[in-house]
């Protein structure tokens, strides 16, 4: 299989510089690339240009909506740019290329060379990221230039200067053809994920949650990092061209193929162990996942963004662009298989306990990016590559639902207080929205969630030892049916009851006239039970730039489900099933299951040997890199994909019930419903899941808590054992000093004893010692 | 003995002027006695002049004369306007006033004459042949020191320093005219060359090695080394400031040629060191020395007992400087540490003085500035002063590139190709040491803020004069140092052997062995 | 290149120095700030000048004797990275001026005549060619550092000062007489006493590796108090807290280089195997300083004194790619030791602008300041990303080739399958724990962004406006802090120029290293070539 995928032309183009890739030789060999059309350099660009446009308009006191403009516009061009850049490419069957745009980091020693330069690379891993990441932040900045229009000034600009900042960051992590350029964008996003966070920042939480994002996350960047040294160590170039195509490299998936793992060397090994930490971190998966849900402290069109959509996926997109350096590592994909698993289940668990909408979002995030952690533990990359573009629409559509809600009701987010706004006036494309996104999420039959999940799912039940983390997911698909129902069922249907937020109050906390909410005439106390939408607030329906977003998101989350029926076509010798598949595969995350291919084949056993000659199946049936099977797999006799359409379709029904039956059936209220009582029965689990089962506050006490003690023992060591040690060096001669201060005592008679007895001293020390001691 | 005379025509000189001097400093008329200072300086000229000439001595160094009695010279030079109005104030004061002048409340004379004589025997020590010569010049140097520290000043403080001074220098000259003879009976000669040439044939013997041993201690007393430094802080601090610049210098250097002098007889080996005993000795004194001197010097706050440690500090370093001994014939100035030793005499000898002459050239009613507080703030006040304060002690820190690290790097560079590192450590770390307290003068002097104690500059004006040739000095000898440096090389020449008879001296059986077997073949006379 | 354009690098301040001290001090500050600008003259003529392809070669040498009979020349002369180095410290003399401005307001004449003495000083370190003569500047440069701090410091300057002068005084000398060794040496065995830099390091590498272990650890005595590594560090936050803003600006950007370039200059290739065998102690000792020092600046409430342990913290990692001699570690040392203080130096400008205005540096105090000071808080953004070691800043590129060379100085590791450059034996656990820098600067810097930045707004007590000073800041304020921005975002992005220019000087010092590998016996490489064997396939 493997050997068939060297063959495909994208391969054969980096095959080709093959001999000079190996050693000192081998980072020169990025040159060999062909090289591609200049204008893909607008797609970093121009946002970057927008980024300066805006710092240019706060230096110049812009108090208009230009900067939402300037950027919108930008963001739409560079998103035509890509959408040029992938018609250009021509599918599975164009050949990578690299742009160049300047060298950046270049060492040349005498043995090795460190070559990484400021340049990109173009397959179609990176057109099928570049498309939804240009696509959905066009969109978002739309709907943010609504959403912050509270703003105008300065805070507007410093917004979109840092959006427009993240696209660019975004599009060297994802188009980078190096390993440091990746880094380069995985930092720049993390920096602006953090000033976005800390958009509002004079309120304390905000700070600390950015503070948070960036801090957790400079952990994963040190695996990164240090994943990108031992590449470098390694294999001798951090440039995808010439890494790829690397011999070494090469070698190691063949010995992968037949599970020698034993023969590859625990340093190649080791570099996916490292990558994968920094992708954890990024991508928000257990343990490092602690930043996100806080995260959720910036703007909300930041929240769709970057903090569900496109920057946490950045994870995803690392392993799947480095996976044959994760399929030579034994370890590698089973641990990313059951991280993903882990915090997908957590994740859910947190989230069916959590009040606030926008937080249920985002551990419904969390939990999500882990099924795609999982689908590509269970060697699907195209399945969690697919679940990342879907899950980046309907998510995003979530998320600016959730953020219209509460741009509308005065930062109100508490599902407990907000009830029935489909009936509100003007909240009807909201509602709808919500409503396809929650399906999505929800995994419900025939929509686009449904395919990538069931991809997912399906992956994990063929490719062996993993059948266990097929059903630990699919209990996380029920409840994540359950909890985004509840969402739905408490806030969007059912009376209607709002109270708003306190945003109109607090002066403190940033954006002052945040929600429209007549703060000066309204004396609404958002604790006060049982008050009724009552004469003084009025919800602030959202405007024609919110709405055409959301519209437009919906529409895509709906017709994303058709990408499963279209697409199908060949890559590197073996037929792809959709469009992902048949972006991913073409690309360097290419690799099909041999599992799979061999459920596939059992299905459609004949018509697809006979495209293959007849043996094909034989020779590749039962070998890979997680053991041998002898049978081609079947899950209760059927191919595992069709088992799992059902399956899993029945699991999400299933969770939209119990949803609508403790939720919706029978709620008066926004604040009561029947699972109060139910949640009584489980003790205190609920709060500790409310809690967010105390990870924090582990978190703080076992590490930052020992930590910060170790620091302040490092502190008064340095100022009273390193620097006291100095002092008492620098107070000794003063010390000398006093002790023979004494002998000068002025008195002559003293002196002349103390010179006779010197001499005295002097002499018997250097007779007896030096002469008769035998020191000479 | 005639055959001497050429080399000693400066210091005949210089007794010639001392005695007219002695005459002018006590003339009734006022005219003539000013001219006094301005005769001295005419006669250290002369003497300088003609020693410049001088041919080489017949020493064990021979070309130490030359250089020695030109440094005497040139620094005699820079002390004479600072010793103006030290003594004979009250009386020239009343003389002007019209009172007749009493020459025998005059200090003046003296004052001046033992000046010159105390230089004469510096000269003097320099161009020795024999120990005797030695010691008497030796002497020379040092007795007139005596009442000039007792006659400065009008207080009893003087006197009880002069006293100090007179009764433990006493017992310094005591220890090492003991080891004189001690060096005497071992070789059966007082001539120094011939001396050396016994002890190289010889060996040393018990009894030569303690000479060396008490006569080097006996004379460190002159240079104040531990264990012969107690008086230094109590005679400079008695002293006025003029004569206390004098005492670190004149003594000092005169000390040191007497120690190279002996140690030269001791001689430095094939491997270009001292004997074992004598080189342990010099190496404990050297180390306790610096370090005895700087700690000392750290807890001052009498900038005259400072400096008074720090000389004895100054001495230690230049001990080192002894011990790594000329090097191998040939060998450059970086190996030679007892040209690096006559280099840094010349160097502390000027930088020295600048800071006696700041002392000097501030009154209070009479009194000289002492305490560090009175020279706050001096670069405002005073900007010379001040700025004598500021480079003379830096340079005296050794901070590059002034005239003091110049110095420096000749005895490190010794000290490190002689093979003692570990000493040189030391002297590095004195270094810092003296640096906090070098630091502290030039803090006080430069960044403080002036507050007014009540110190006048002195009437002297001759004293600021003095002291800005010393910073002059540190400053110009920078660029002018290679003549002095490539003196200082030549002069530290220890004489070839050939042609100095061994004293054919026969002993006794039993009376001394050679303690050493392998110098014991040795035993013929050098043709 | 025209040696005239050095002379003039050292004349030009000195010369501005001597007006501004005889001159009246009315016009002290723009005599300084003009004396500071023309000498951006010589040195750009100096930089068009330079030969970068031959970049390895001394250039503009001149040379005078001084004290002959001692060896001392007046002997100048610049390879590629003695020149940026140089124009780097010239880079900061208008700097420091334009900082001064408000910041000193009593004798101004003294500050700015000793500021010009100094940028002489720092110009002379790196031009000297003769060994005496860069120790003369290496030394000099402690007298203008000591005034300034002592005379325009803050509350505890005295003991500051005298810590900071006394500190790195005591270990030059025990340096000084390393550098003697070496001297003494090489006279022995070329017969002829020579001070030049160049023929003494040819001849020092023919000592023997004990005689080198010696020479190397009297030169670390003072190289690295310098620097400083841990654990003679403690005179730098002092020093540092203590200090006028354009001091500590000048100590964090050049003073503590000339540690690192010590060691980079003199160390390296006179002590070339001696280094090699205890390179990784001396990485231990830099990795230690990095993470301890980070962890320390955590718990800090006076924010100099954070930024001040930072710099101890990250001058660990230049030191770490000095230990892996290889050229990706000394590029990236280089490159650090030239962009360094430009972050650093940066946030010592924010504070001190900070500090005008508020008259603390204590963050219990100070916070939330983006609201009423957006320009200042977006600087202090800025510097602060520049100092975490963002990528596109000038912190990443340095800091990534100083980690990466130390992982890659294992030997049994290298693609090309021979051993690590040199020889020495770092490996991936020195490289990973001194990553762990990385994230501890993120957190004490974030940190510290987030109190003072962000948050509530919190003003001392008592709190005026300044008489003179706007609230954010003004024109002056940001052109001060452009120069050190744009070499942020230059260094960041386009420090290939620079490693292009240095890449031939490190490399002859790679070579130099390996050379004496060769002549002192086999067996430092025959250890890590067998190790390459086992761990590389064919």
């Amino acid at each position: 299989m493997i050997a068939d995928l060297l063959t495909a032309p994208a391969w054969s183009a980096l095959l080709a510089m093959a001999p000079d890739a190996q050693g000192a030789g081998g980072s020169h060999a990025a040159t060999q690339v062909a090289h591609g059309p200049g204008w893909v350099l607008l797609i970093p660009f121009l946002p970057l240009l927008g980024a300066a446009l805006c710092g240019l308009y706060a230096a110049m006191g812009v108090k208009s909506k230009l900067p939402a403009w300037t950027v919108i516009g930008l963001l739409a061009v560079s998103f035509v740019t890509t959408v040029a850049m992938a018609t250009g490419f021509g599918g599975a069957d164009g050949a990578a290329y690299t742009v160049k745009a300047f060298d950046w980091i270049q060492v040349h020693g005498e043995h090795n060379s460190f070559v990484a330069n400021f340049s990109f690379f173009v397959d179609t891993l990176t057109i099928y990221w570049m498309l939804f990441v240009t696509g959905l932040a066009t969109l978002i900045a739309l709907y943010a230039s609504e959403y912050m229009s509270h703003d105008v000034g300065t805070g507007y600009c410093r917004f979109f200067a840092a959006f427009s900042l993240f696209v660019f960051s975004m599009a060297c992590l994802v188009m980078g053809d190096n390993l440091v350029m990746l880094y380069l964008g995985w930092e720049g996003v993390g920096l602006c994920s953090y000033l976005l966070i800390g958009y509002f920042y004079k309120k304390p939480s905000a700070v600390a949650a950015a503070k948070k994002a960036f801090i957790v996350n400079r952990v994963g960047d040190l695996g990164l990092a240090l994943g990108l040294y031992l590449t470098y160590v390694h294999f001798g170039t951090v440039e995808y061209a010439a890494l790829f195509a690397n011999e070494r490299l090469l070698h190691y998936v063949e010995l992968a193929k037949t599970g020698a793992f034993d023969q590859i060397p625990m340093m190649a090994q080791g570099i996916p162990l490292l990558l994968m930490v920094g992708a954890f971190g990024k991508s928000a998966q257990f343990p490092l996942y602690v930043w996100l849900p806080d995260a959720m402290e910036g703007p909300t069109p930041v929240s769709a963004l970057i903090h569900a959509a496109t920057m946490v996926t950045a994870g995803v997109y690392l392993i799947a662009r480095f996976y044959p350096v994760f399929l030579a590592s034994e370890l590698a994909l089973p641990i990313v298989a059951w991280i993903g698993t882990i915090t997908a289940l957590l994740a859910a668990t947190i989230g069916m306990a959590q009040f606030d909408i926008k937080r249920i979002m985002a551990y419904s995030t969390v939990s999500q990016l882990g099924y795609m952690f999982a689908g590509l533990g269970v060697l699907t990359p195209t399945g969690a590559a697919y679940h990342t573009l879907t899950h980046a629409f309907f998510k995003a559509l979530l998320f600016l639902c959730c953020g219209a809600v509460m741009h509308g009701f005065a930062g109100q987010l508490d599902l407990r207080k907000l009830s029935g706004l489909r009936r509100v006036k003007g909240w009807g494309i909201v509602s709808f929205g919500m409503l396809i996104g929650c399906l999505n999420l929800a995994g419900f039959p025939l929509t686009a969630g449904f395919f990538s999940k069931d991809t997912i799912l399906a992956e994990a039940f063929v490719t062996p030892g993993t059948a266990v983390i097929g059903w630990i997911l699919i209990i996380t698909a029920g409840m994540t049916a359950y909890y985004t129902f509840r969402v739905f069922f408490r806030v969007f249907v059912g009376p209607v009851e709002y109270h708003p937020g306190d945003e109109a109050h607090d002066h403190d906390h940033g954006h002052e006239d945040h929600g429209h909410a007549h703060g000066e005439t309204h004396t609404h106390d958002a604790g006060h039970h049982g008050d009724h939408h009552g004469d003084h607030f009025h919800p602030h329906a959202p405007g024609w730039a919110i709405n055409t977003v959301l519209a437009t998101l919906t529409v895509l989350s709906i017709a994303a489900s058709g990408l499963y029926f279209v697409g199908a076509g060949e890559a590197h010798g073996t037929k792809t099933k959709h469009y992902a598949d048949t972006m991913v595969s073409a690309s360097t995350a290419g690799y099909h299951s041999p599992y799979s291919e061999h459920a596939f084949h059992a299905e459609h056993g004949a018509d697809h040997n006979a495209d293959d000659g007849g043996d094909h199946a034989a020779p590749h049936a039962g070998v890979g890199p997680r053991g041998t099977i002898d049978e081609p797999l079947m899950l209760l006799g059927k191919d595992p994909h069709k088992i799992m359409y059902y399956v899993s379709g029945v699991v999400g029904l299933v969770g939209i019930v119990l949803a609508w039956f403790f939720h919706y059936a029978g709620r008066k209220t926004a604040s009561e419903c029947r699972m109060d009582k139910v949640a009584r029965l489980f003790g205190p689990i609920p709060r500790w899941a409310e809690n967010k089962w105390y990870v924090d506050e582990f978190y703080n006490a076992t590490i930052r808590v020992p930590l910060r003690v170790v620091s302040h023992f490092f502190h008064w060591f340095d100022k009273l054992v390193i620097d006291g040690v100095v002092n008492l060096a620098g107070l000794s001669p003063r010390i000398g000093g006093w002790l023979i201060r004494p002998s000068q005592s002025g008195v002559l008679q003293g002196y002349a004893a103390g010179m006779v007895g010197g001499v005295a001293v002097l002499l018997v020390v250097i007779l007896l010692v030096v002469r008769f001691g035998g020191g000479a | 003995m005639i055959e001497k005379l050429p080399q000693i025509w400066p210091e005949l000189l210089l007794f010639l002027t001392t005695c007219v001097v002695m005459l002018t400093g006590q003339w009734p008329s006022a005219p003539i006695r000013r001219l006094t200072p301005w005769l001295a300086a005419v006669g250290l000229i002369a003497a300088g002049g003609a020693s410049i000439g001088a041919p080489a001595g017949d020493g064990l160094f021979p070309g130490m004369m030359v250089y020695a009695k030109v440094l005497t010279a040139i620094v005699g030079l820079m002390m004479l306007p600072l010793l103006a109005g030290t003594v004979d104030r009250e009386l020239e004061a009343q003389s002007a006033r019209g009172v007749p002048f009493q020459p025998i409340r005059s200090n003046g004379a003296e004052f001046y004459a033992f000046f010159l004589f105390s230089l004469t025997g510096l000269m003097l020590v320099s161009s020795a042949d024999d120990l005797i010569w030695l010691f008497l010049a030796l002497e020379l140097t040092s007795l007139p020191t005596y009442i000039m520290v007792t006659i400065s000043t009008q207080t009893t403080r003087s006197q009880e320093a002069g006293i100090k001074y007179f009764f433990l220098g006493a017992l310094g000259a005591a220890i090492f005219l003991y080891g004189f003879a001690l060096l005497y009976g071992a070789s059966g000669t007082t001539n120094i060359p011939e001396m050396a040439a016994y002890f190289r044939a010889e060996g040393l013997g018990p009894i030569g090695l303690l000479g060396v041993l008490v006569s080097l201690i006996g004379v460190s007393f002159k240079v104040a080394a531990v264990p012969m430094h107690f008086y230094t802080p109590d005679v400079y601090q008695g002293a006025a400031s003029p004569v206390s610049a004098m005492l670190a210098f004149v003594p000092k250097t005169a000390g040191f040629l007497a120690i190279f002098m002996v140690a030269g007889v001791a001689g430095w080996g094939e491997d270009q060191r001292l004997p074992a005993e004598v080189d342990a000795m010099l190496w404990i004194m050297a180390a306790l020395t610096m370090t005895v001197g700087n700690v000392l010097a750290l807890i001052q706050s009498s900038v005259k007992r400072m400096m008074a440690y720090s000389s004895v500090a100054h001495s230690g370093y230049m001990l080192v400087g002894v011990l790594a001994g000329p090097g191998a014939e040939g060998s450059p100035f970086w190996r030679n540490g007892l040209a690096a030793v006559l280099f840094y005499l010349l160097c502390y000898g000027v930088m020295n003085l600048g800071v006696f002459a700041v002392l000097a050239s501030l009154e209070r009613k009479g009194e000289e500035a002492d305490d560090i507080d009175d020279i706050r703030g001096l670069v405002k006040t005073q900007p010379v002063l001040g700025w004598t304060m500021v480079i003379c002690s830096l340079s005296l820190l050794g901070f590059p590139p002034l005239l003091g690290f110049i110095g420096k790097v000749g005895l490190f560079t010794s000290g490190v190709a002689s093979g003692n590192i570990p000493l040189v450590i030391i002297l590095g770390i004195n270094s810092a040491i003296a640096a906090f307290y070098y630091l502290r003068l030039v803090a006080a002097a430069y960044l403080e803020p002036a507050s007014d104690t009540g110190f006048r500059p002195s009437p002297y004006l001759s004293r600021q004069f003095a002291g800005l040739l010393s910073a002059g000095g540190v400053i110009a000898l920078l660029f002018a140092g290679s003549g002095l440096i490539k003196a200082a090389d030549n002069a530290s020449r220890i004489a070839p052997p050939d042609g100095v008879a061994v004293p054919a001296k026969h002993h006794d059986a039993g009376h001394t062995t050679p303690a050493e077997p392998a110098h014991g073949h040795a035993s013929q006379p050098h043709g | 290149m025209n040696p005239l354009w050095l002379m003039l690098l050292i004349l030009v301040p000195l010369v501005g120095a001597m007006i501004i001290a005889f001159g009246s001090g009315k016009n002290a500050y723009r005599d300084a700030l003009f004396a500071s600008l023309a000498s951006l003259v010589p040195a750009v003529a100096a930089l068009m000048e330079f030969d970068f392809t031959h970049a390895g070669h001394y250039q503009g040498q001149w040379s005078v004797s001084w004290l002959e009979p001692l060896g001392l020349k007046l002997s100048l002369g610049v390879d590629s990275v003695a020149l940026l180095l140089i124009l780097l410290s010239v880079l900061l003399g208008p700097v420091c001026v334009l900082a001064s401005k408000t910041a000193i307001t009593d004798n101004r004449k003294l500050y700015y005549a000793w500021l010009l003495v100094l940028q002489s000083a720092m110009v002379g370190v790196f031009c000297a060619r003769d060994l005496l003569l860069f120790y003369i500047c290496f030394e000099f440069t402690l007298l203008p550092m000591f005034i300034l701090i002592r005379m325009f410091g803050s509350t505890n300057r005295v003991a500051a000062s005298t810590k900071f002068f006394l500190y790195t005084f005591t270990g030059s000398l025990v340096t000084l007489a390393g550098l003697v060794y070496v001297v003494k040496f090489a006279a022995e065995r070329n017969g002829v006493w020579s001070l030049d830099i160049g023929t003494l390091t040819t001849a020092a590498s023919y000592m023997s590796p004990k005689e080198q272990a010696w020479v190397l650890g009297a030169m670390l005595a003072g190289f690295a108090v310098k620097v400083p590594l841990f654990p003679v560090h403690t005179w730098l936050p002092l020093a540092h807290t203590e200090a006028p803003t354009a001091g500590s600006v000048i100590l964090a950007g050049v003073l503590l280089k000339l540690g690192t370039y010590g060691i980079y200059r003199f160390a390296i290739p006179m002590a070339p195997v001696a280094f090699t065998e205890h390179a990784p102690t001396i990485a231990v000792l830099a990795i230690i300083g990095i993470i301890y020092a980070g962890l320390i600046c955590w718990v800090q409430d006076d924010i100099k004194k954070l930024v001040a342990y930072s710099s101890v913290s990250h001058l660990g990692f230049c030191v770490l790619g000095l230990t892996a001699l290889n050229a990706n570690g000394l590029s990236g040392s280089v490159l650090y030791m030239l962009s360094h203080g430009f972050s650093t130096g940066g946030l010592f400008l924010m504070i001190g602008f900070m500090y005008e205005r508020y008259h603390t540096r204590d963050m219990r105090k100070v916070g939330g300041l983006a609201s009423k000071m957006p320009v200042w808080a977006f600087f202090m953004v800025f510097f602060t990303m520049a100092s975490v070691g963002l990528p596109g800043l000038n912190g990443f590129p340095s800091e990534l080739l100083c980690l990466i060379s130390a992982f890659q100085a294992d030997g049994s590791w290298t693609a090309a399958g021979e051993p690590g450059a040199a020889g020495v034996t770092l490996g991936p656990w020195y490289a990973a724990v001194a990553g762990t820098g990385m994230v501890v600067a993120a957190m004490y810097l974030l940190i510290m962004v987030g109190r003072i930045c962000f948050g509530p707004k919190i003003e001392p007590e008592g709190h005026h406006h300044h008489e003179v000073l706007p609230d954010d800041l003004n024109a002056r304020e940001i052109v001060t802090l452009l120069p050190l921005a744009v070499g942020c975002l230059a260094f960041g992005l386009f420090p290939g120029l620079l490693l292009g220019a240095i890449e031939e000087p490190v490399n002859d010092t790679v070579r130099l290293v390996e050379a004496s590998h060769e002549l002192s016996g086999p067996h430092a490489m025959a250890d890590s070539a067998s190790t390459a064997a086992e761990g590389v396939r064919p």
